[in-house]
C-alpha cells in the first residue's frame, strides 16, 4: 500500500519576524505552482480526451447507417478505439489526482503553520479581542475550505471552462444550429444557478448562525447545570432552547425548498433545450444536412456537457467559500505589531545576564485596554528594591492584575516605562525580557503533559542533570505544598490538562505557583497566589514562600492579611493610582488600607 | 482529590456479541420511536422516489424511438409524431423535476421534524440527569452528542434515505433497461459488476481506515490548538512558543499526511472505476453495432443503449459514500440512544406529594449516609434536624463535607441510606419543579451566561423587574461597575465578559439570590477573589435576606458563623461540634481553636 501511505516531511520553518509575508493563495503556492498547472494541463486533456468518445460513436452509426457494405471490423475497430480513449482519459484522471494531492495539502500545512506562528507573535491584546473559537475556525474549517478549492474547485472549473469550449466545438462540427441552442441555454442556467447561489449563501450563514447559538446554548446549559438547578431554571432553559431549535428548523425548510425549486428551474431548462434540439435535429436529419451518427453524437455530448454546466453552482459556492476564507486568513496575517519570539526549539534563547534579585521601577507608567474609555493604571511611579517582597492591595478591579502583566510586556505601556536593573524593559527582547520573570495567574493555566514537564516549564533543562532538575522540582513542590502530586496515579509523571487528569482549583494553583517558583527567576510574579487554599494549607505555604523567596524580588497581589503578612511593604492600588506605600505596620494608620484590610475588626476567616 | 472520570461503556471500542445485540436493539428502538410521527411522509417519499426514477430512466427510450421512427414521416412532411415526442418529452421531465422536488421537501421535513423532537428530548434529559452524572459523562461528551452526533444524523437523514432509494432504484431500472433492450448487453454488466465488487469492497475498507485516521488527529489538532490560545498568557510568559510549535507542528505534518492517504483511497478508486465503465461502454457499442449489422437492433436502441451504458456506474460512487454515511449514522446513534438510556438516579417521584400549604422550610435528616464512591462515605449516618427559620452555618476544612450536606438538601445527589424530610416530607416525594421552588441554592461557581449583564442576574426569576434587578446589583455592591459598562445593564457579556475580573463574576452570580423567595435558602459563601470591604457588602445583604427563612450557610468567614444561630464543625463527613456560636467558644473545643488560630493570624 505504498501507493496510498504518504510521507511525513519536515515542518516548514518559521519566517523571520519582520518578513513581510505575501498573504494570497497565489504566493502560498509559489513552490508548487508548476505541478499545479501541469495537474490542470492534465485534467484538461482528460477532458478533451472523454469529449472525443461521442465522435467514436457518431464515426460508428454512420458507417452502420450511411454506408453500403458496413463490416464487423469497422465496429470493432471503434469499439476498440472507444476503449482505449477511455482507458487513456481514466489514466490522465488518476495522473491528475496524483499530482494535485500533494499541491493542495502542502498549501494547507504551509497556510496552517504560518496563521500559528503569526498568532504566537500576536500580543495579547490581540488575543483577548478574538477569543479562541473564531481562530479556531480559521485555522480548520477555513484552510479546509481552501485546500479544497485549490485541489479540485479551481481545477474543476478551468476544466469546466475548457470542456465547454471542446464541446462546442464537437457540437458546431455537426450541427452549428444545434450548437447554437445549446450555448444559449447555459447563460439561463447560469443566471438561475448564480441568483440559488446567493440566495442559498444567505440562508447557509444563517442556518450555520443559528446552529452556532443552539449548540452554545448547549454548552452553557451543561456547563452551568449546577446553577441552573440549584436555582430551578432547567425548564426556563428548555424552553429557550426549543425556540432556537425551531428558528433552526424553519431556515433548514427554507433551504431545502430553494434547493429544489432551484432544481426544478435547472432541469426544466435541459428538457426545453433537448426537445428543442430534437425537433431541430431530426427535421435536419430528414431533410439530409444532418447525419444520424452526428445527432447520436450531440445527445451523447450534451449527456457529457451538461454536469459541468450544472455544476457550476457547486463550484460558485466553492469559490465564494474560498475567497472569504483568503480574507479571513488574511485579516489575521496582516493585523501588525507582532512580538519578537522564539520559535524555533534549540535557538539561543539569550542567558539570564545573571541569575540575581532585579531591581524594579515604574516611572509614570499608564495603560489603558484597547477598547476602554479610562486608562486601568494611570502615572504609576514604583521602585523595588531587589529581593523585596511588595505587596498590591487594592479593592476588586483596581487593576492590580493588569499591573503584574505589564512587566513581562504581556500588555505594553501606553506612556512611561519601566525599568528592570535600569535597563528600559521596552528596549529589551522579550525572550531576554520574559526569561528574567515567571508568573503565576489569578487562573491556573496548565498544559497537556505530564506534572513534572508543567512545573518546569520555566527551566533551562538542557544545561541541567537528571538530579538537578529532580532536586528543583522537589523543592518547588515542597513549598508550594503540593504534596498531592506524590500521590496521583503515576505521581509526577502522570498526565494532566485537557488530555489527563483533571485536578481541583486549589491543586491547579499550587502547581501554577510550583512553576513560578521552579524557574528561579530573579522577578516573581504571584497574582492571588493563594486564593482558593484554606487557612491552615496558606499558612504553611506563606511560612515556605518566606524562607523561599529571599533571594527574588517578587511582586504580590492579595486579598487577606494572611498573604500580605509575606510582604515587606505594600503598595495600596486605588483607581489605577498608587496611593500609599509603606509597609504593613505604616500602612495600617492609612484609612483606606484599614477598611480593605478590616483591620478595626478582629473577625476574619476559618475556612 | 483528584476526579478522573471512569471509563465509560460507549468510550469501549469491543463489544461481546450480547453486548452489541443490546446496543442495536437500543439504536433501533430509538430510531423507531423518533421516525414513528413521520412514517406516513416516509412512505410518501418512497413512492415519489419510484416516480421520479421510473419517469427519468424512460427518457432515453423516448429519445430513441423518435429517432428511429419520426424520421420516416418527417420525410413525407408529417411532423405530427415528432412534435408529440418532443412536447411528452418536456412534459415528462417536468413531471419527474416536481416530483424531484416535492421528495426533496418533504425529506427535509422528515428530517428536521425527527431532529427536532430528539433534539428536545435530548436536552430535557440533560437537564434531568443529576451533577454527580455531569461530573464524570464531562460537558464536553452531553456537547458532542448533542451538536456533532446530531449533526451526523441530520446528513443521514436529510441526504441518506431517500438517496439510498433513488440511487438502488435507479441501478436496477438501468439494469433492466439494459437488459431488455439487449439481454447480451445485460450479460457483459453482469460481468463488468465483479470487479467493480472487489474494487468497492477495497475502497470501502480502505476510506473507512483513513478518513477514521483522519478524524482522529483532526480532534488531536483541535485539541492542541485550543489549548495553546485559551493559555497564550502561560505560553507568553514562560516563553514556551518553541516547544508548542514543535508539538503543533507536528499533529498538523501528522494530519497533512492523513488527509492524503484520504484524497489517495479516492483518487485510485475514482479512475478505476471510471475505466471500467469507459470499458463497458466500448463493449456495449461493438455488441450493440454487431447487432445492428445483423439487423437485430436500430440504431436509435444502439443510443439508448450507450446512454444506459454510462449511466448504470454512476450510482455506485454515490452508494459506497452513502455506506460511510450510514455507518457514522449508526455509531451516532448508539451513542445518543446510550446517552438517553441514562437512567437519573436522581429521579422524579412516581407520584409526588402535593402540599396544601406553604412550606415553611424545616429541614429534617434522619439516619442520613452518603457516598459518592461505594465503600467510601463523605457522610457518616447523620441525624440532624433544622427548625423552621434558623441560620444554620457549616464550617469545617476544604474537603471536610460542608458542601456534600447542602447539597444533598438540595437533591443534587440522593441519600445512601436514611431519608432528608422537608417539612415532613421526604424529599424524593417532591416534584422537581416544588422542590426547586422551596429550596434554592446559591452555589460558589461564578458561572455567567452569555446574553446581557441583566439577563443573567434575571436567572433565578425571569420574570423580575428592571426595578428589581438594579437593587439586586445594589445590595451586592456591583451596581456601580456594572453602571459604567459601555450599555450598563444591557452590556452582552458573551462579548465583553472576558475582561470582567474574577471578583465581578463573583458579585454578578451573587446578584442573583436576591430575586428568589425560597423557604430554604442555601449559600456557598465562596467570597476568595472579593476584597473585604465588598465582601462585607454582601454579606450584609446575606443576612438581610435570610431574615424569615431557613438559611444554610457554608461559611468561610468568622463574622457570618458567629451572627449564625447554630454552628455545625463538620470534619471528615461527621459533625462533630453542634451548637450555638457563644457555647462552642466556651466549650473549647475545635471551633473554640478555629477562632483563636484566626486570632493569631491577625497577629495580635
Amino acid at each position: 500500500m505504498s501507493l496510498i501511505r504518504s510521507r511525513r516531511v519536515p515542518v516548514p520553518p518559521p519566517l523571520e519576524n519582520d518578513a513581510t509575508a505575501d498573504v494570497g493563495l497565489w504566493q502560498y503556492m509559489r513552490p508548487i505552482r508548476a505541478k499545479w498547472l501541469l495537474g490542470v494541463l492534465v485534467a484538461i486533456s482528460s477532458t478533451s480526451v472523454a469529449l472525443s468518445i461521442p465522435q467514436v460513436l457518431a464515426w460508428v452509426i454512420d458507417h452502420l447507417v450511411g454506408s453500403d457494405s458496413p463490416s464487423r471490423r469497422q465496429v470493432l475497430l471503434g469499439g476498440t478505439i472507444m476503449i482505449a480513449l477511455g482507458l487513456l482519459q481514466s489514466g490522465l484522471m488518476f495522473l491528475r489526482r496524483m499530482l494535485i494531492i500533494d499541491t493542495s495539502t502542502t498549501v494547507e500545512m504551509t497556510m496552517r503553520m504560518r496563521l500559528f506562528d503569526q498568532l504566537m507573535r500576536l500580543p495579547l491584546s490581540f488575543h483577548d479581542a478574538w477569543g479562541s473559537g473564531q481562530l479556531l475556525t480559521r485555522s480548520t474549517s477555513d484552510l479546509a475550505l481552501i485546500r479544497r478549492w485549490v485541489s479540485f474547485g479551481s481545477v474543476q472549473a478551468i476544466t469546466s471552462g475548457a470542456a465547454l469550449c471542446v464541446g462546442i466545438f464537437y457540437l458546431s462540427h455537426g450541427s452549428g444550429l444545434l450548437a447554437l441552442i445549446f450555448l444559449a441555454s447555459v447563460p439561463v442556467t447560469l443566471v438561475v444557478l448564480w441568483r440559488f447561489q446567493k440566495k442559498m449563501k444567505a440562508l447557509t450563514r444563517k442556518s450555520q448562525q443559528q446552529s452556532g447559538d443552539l449548540a452554545t446554548k448547549v454548552e452553557e446549559s451543561v456547563q452551568g447545570i449546577r446553577v441552573l438547578k440549584a436555582l430551578g431554571q432547567g425548564s426556563n432553559a428548555l424552553d429557550r432552547f426549543k425556540t432556537g431549535a425551531a428558528e433552526l428548523m424553519d431556515t433548514e425548510m427554507a433551504r431545502s425548498r430553494a434547493q429544489g425549486s432551484t432544481f426544478v428551474a435547472t432541469s426544466t431548462i435541459t428538457a426545453i433545450t433537448l426537445a428543442i434540439s430534437l425537433w431541430v435535429g431530426l427535421r435536419q436529419v430528414a431533410s439530409g444536412s444532418l447525419s444520424v451518427g452526428e445527432l447520436t453524437a450531440f445527445f451523447a455530448t450534451i449527456a457529457l456537457l451538461s454536469p459541468h454546466v450544472e455544476r457550476a453552482s457547486q463550484l460558485m459556492g466553492m469559490w465564494l467559500d474560498a475567497r472569504v476564507a483568503v480574507d479571513r486568513h488574511r485579516e489575521v496575517m496582516s493585523t501588525p505589531a507582532g512580538e519578537n519570539i522564539v520559535l524555533v526549539n534549540g535557538a539561543t534563547v539569550p542567558a539570564v545576564s545573571s541569575g540575581e534579585a532585579a531591581s524594579l521601577a515604574f516611572e509614570h507608567a499608564t495603560f489603558a485596554y484597547e477598547d476602554a474609555a479610562a486608562p486601568v493604571l494611570s502615572d504609576i511611579s514604583l521602585d523595588v528594591r531587589p529581593g523585596e517582597i511588595l505587596a498590591l492591595v487594592g479593592p476588586t478591579g483596581s487593576g492590580k492584575s493588569t499591573l503584574l502583566q505589564l512587566l513581562p510586556r504581556l500588555y505594553e505601556l501606553d506612556s512611561g516605562s519601566i525599568f528592570l536593573d535600569e535597563q528600559d524593559i521596552a528596549q529589551m527582547d522579550l525572550p531576554e525580557l520574559r526569561s528574567a520573570m515567571s508568573i503565576a495567574f489569578e487562573e491556573p493555566v496548565l498544559f497537556s503533559s505530564s506534572v513534572r514537564d508543567n512545573v518546569l516549564l520555566g527551566v533551562n533543562r538542557e544545561r541541567m542533570s537528571e538530579a538537578e532538575q529532580e532536586q528543583i522540582l522537589r523543592d518547588a513542590l515542597r513549598v508550594s505544598s503540593s504534596d498531592f502530586a506524590a500521590q496521583l496515579p503515576e505521581g509526577v509523571d502522570t498526565l494532566i490538562g485537557e488530555e489527563g487528569l483533571s485536578l481541583s482549583g486549589g491543586q491547579r494553583q499550587r502547581l501554577s505557583l510550583a512553576r513560578a517558583i521552579a524557574a528561579h527567576p530573579r522577578i516573581l510574579l504571584l497574582d492571588d497566589p493563594l486564593s482558593a487554599l484554606d487557612v491552615r494549607t496558606e499558612e504553611a505555604v506563606v511560612s515556605m514562600l518566606k524562607e523561599h523567596l529571599r533571594h527574588t524580588t517578587t511582586l504580590l497581589t492579595a486579598h487577606r492579611p494572611s498573604t500580605v503578612a509575606l510582604a515587606d511593604r505594600v503598595a495600596l492600588l486605588e483607581n489605577g493610582k498608587i496611593t500609599a506605600i509603606g509597609t504593613h505596620q505604616q500602612m495600617m494608620r492609612n484609612p483606606s488600607y484599614a477598611r480593605l484590610m478590616m483591620l478595626d475588626e478582629q473577625k476574619g476567616e476559618v475556612a | 482529590m483528584p476526579r478522573h472520570a471512569p471509563p465509560l461503556a460507549e468510550d469501549k471500542v469491543d463489544l461481546s456479541p450480547e453486548e452489541q445485540r443490546e446496543v442495536r436493539a437500543r439504536s433501533l428502538k430509538l430510531l423507531k420511536e423518533i421516525l414513528a410521527p413521520v412514517r406516513w411522509r416516509i412512505l410518501a417519499t418512497v413512492v415519489l422516489v419510484v416516480v421520479a426514477t421510473a419517469i427519468s430512466t424512460f427518457m432515453p427510450l423516448l429519445l430513441s424511438y423518435a429517432i428511429d421512427h419520426a424520421v420516416a414521416p418527417l420525410v413525407n412532411g408529417d411532423a405530427s409524431l415528432l412534435a408529440q415526442m418532443a412536447l411528452l418529452y418536456v412534459g415528462l421531465a417536468v413531471c419527474a423535476s416536481i416530483t424531484t422536488y416535492a421528495n426533496v421537501v418533504l425529506t427535509t421535513s422528515i428530517s428536521q421534524k425527527a431532529l427536532y423532537g430528539l433534539r428536545a428530548r435530548m436536552f430535557e434529559h440533560a437537564q434531568k440527569l443529576p451533577v454527580g452524572f455531569h461530573e464524570t459523562y464531562t460537558s464536553g461528551r452531553v456537547v458532542s452528542r448533542l451538536t456533532s452526533d446530531l449533526e451526523t444524523l441530520k446528513s443521514f437523514l436529510d441526504s441518506g434515505l431517500s438517496q439510498l432509494a433513488s440511487t438502488i432504484l435507479s441501478m436496477v431500472f438501468t439494469a433492466v433497461a439494459l437488459v431488455l433492450l439487449d439481454w447480451k448487453s445485460g450479460l457483459a454488466l453482469l460481468v463488468m459488476l465483479i470487479p467493480i465488487w472487489f474494487l468497492t469492497a477495497w475502497f470501502r475498507r480502505r476510506s473507512a481506515v483513513a478518513f477514521r485516521a483522519q478524524r482522529v488527529v483532526n480532534a488531536q489538532l483541535i485539541g492542541r490548538f485550543v489549548e495553546t490560545f485559551t493559555g497564550i498568557r502561560a505560553v507568553k510568559a514562560f516563553r514556551y512558543e518553541s516547544v508548542s510549535r514543535e508539538r503543533y507542528g507536528d499533529i498538523a505534518e501528522d494530519y497533512r499526511v492523513k488527509v492524503m492517504d484520504a484524497i489517495k483511497v479516492l483518487g485510485i478508486y475514482m479512475p478505476t472505476l471510471g475505466a471500467i465503465g469507459n470499458v463497458y461502454l466500448g463493449v456495449v457499442l461493438t455488441i450493440g453495432g454487431f447487432a445492428v449489422l445483423n439487423g437485430h437492433m436500430e440504431v436509435g436502441v444502439l443510443l439508448a443503449l450507450t446512454i444506459y451504458a454510462t449511466r448504470v456506474f454512476e450510482p455506485i460512487f454515490s452508494l459506497s459514500d452513502f455506506y460511510n454515511q450510514f455507518q457514522s449514522a449508526v455509531s451516532a446513534l448508539e451513542k445518543v440512544s446510550g446517552f438517553l438510556a441514562q437512567e437519573p438516579d436522581v429521579a422524579e417521584p412516581a407520584h409526588p406529594v402535593v402540599r396544601t400549604a406553604e412550606a415553611d422550610g424545616s429541614v429534617v435528616f434522619k439516619d442520613v449516609e452518603f457516598s459518592y464512591i461505594s465503600g467510601r462515605p463523605a457522610l457518616h449516618r447523620t441525624n440532624l434536624e433544622v427548625p423552621a427559620g434558623q441560620q444554620l452555618a457549616l464550617v469545617g476544612k476544604t474537603g471536610a463535607g460542608k458542601s456534600t450536606l447542602a447539597k444533598l438538601v438540595a437533591r443534587f445527589y440522593d441519600v445512601s441510606s436514611g431519608k432528608l424530610l422537608l417539612d415532613g416530607v421526604d424529599i424524593r416525594d417532591l416534584s422537581e419543579e416544588q422542590l426547586r421552588r422551596e429550596v434554592v441554592m446559591v452555589t460558589q461557581e461564578a458561572f455567567l451566561f452569555s446574553g446581557t449583564v441583566a439577563d443573567n442576574i434575571r436567572l433565578a426569576r425571569p420574570s423580575a423587574s428592571d426595578n428589581e434587578v438594579l437593587e439586586a446589583a445594589k445590595t451586592v455592591g456591583v451596581h456601580d461597575f456594572i453602571a459604567q459598562l459601555p450599555e450598563g445593564y444591557g452590556t452582552d457579556l458573551a462579548t465583553r465578559g472576558g475582561r470582567l475580573s474574577s471578583g465581578q463574576r463573583q458579585l454578578i452570580s451573587f446578584a442573583r439570590a436576591f430575586l428568589v423567595d425560597p423557604a430554604v435558602l442555601i449559600l456557598d459563601e465562596a467570597t476568595a477573589s472579593l476584597d473585604i470591604p465588598s465582601e462585607k457588602l454582601v454579606q450584609r445583604g446575606l443576612a438581610q435576606l435570610s431574615q424569615g427563612r431557613t438559611t444554610i450557610i457554608i461559611a468561610h468567614r468568622l463574622s457570618t458563623v458567629l451572627d449564625s444561630d447554630r454552628v455545625l464543625v463538620v470534619d471528615e463527613g461527621r459533625i462533630i461540634e453542634d451548637g450555638s456560636p457563644t457555647a462552642l467558644v466556651q466549650s473549647g473545643g475545635v471551633f473554640a481553636e478555629m477562632v483563636k488560630a484566626w486570632d493569631q493570624a491577625m497577629g495580635n
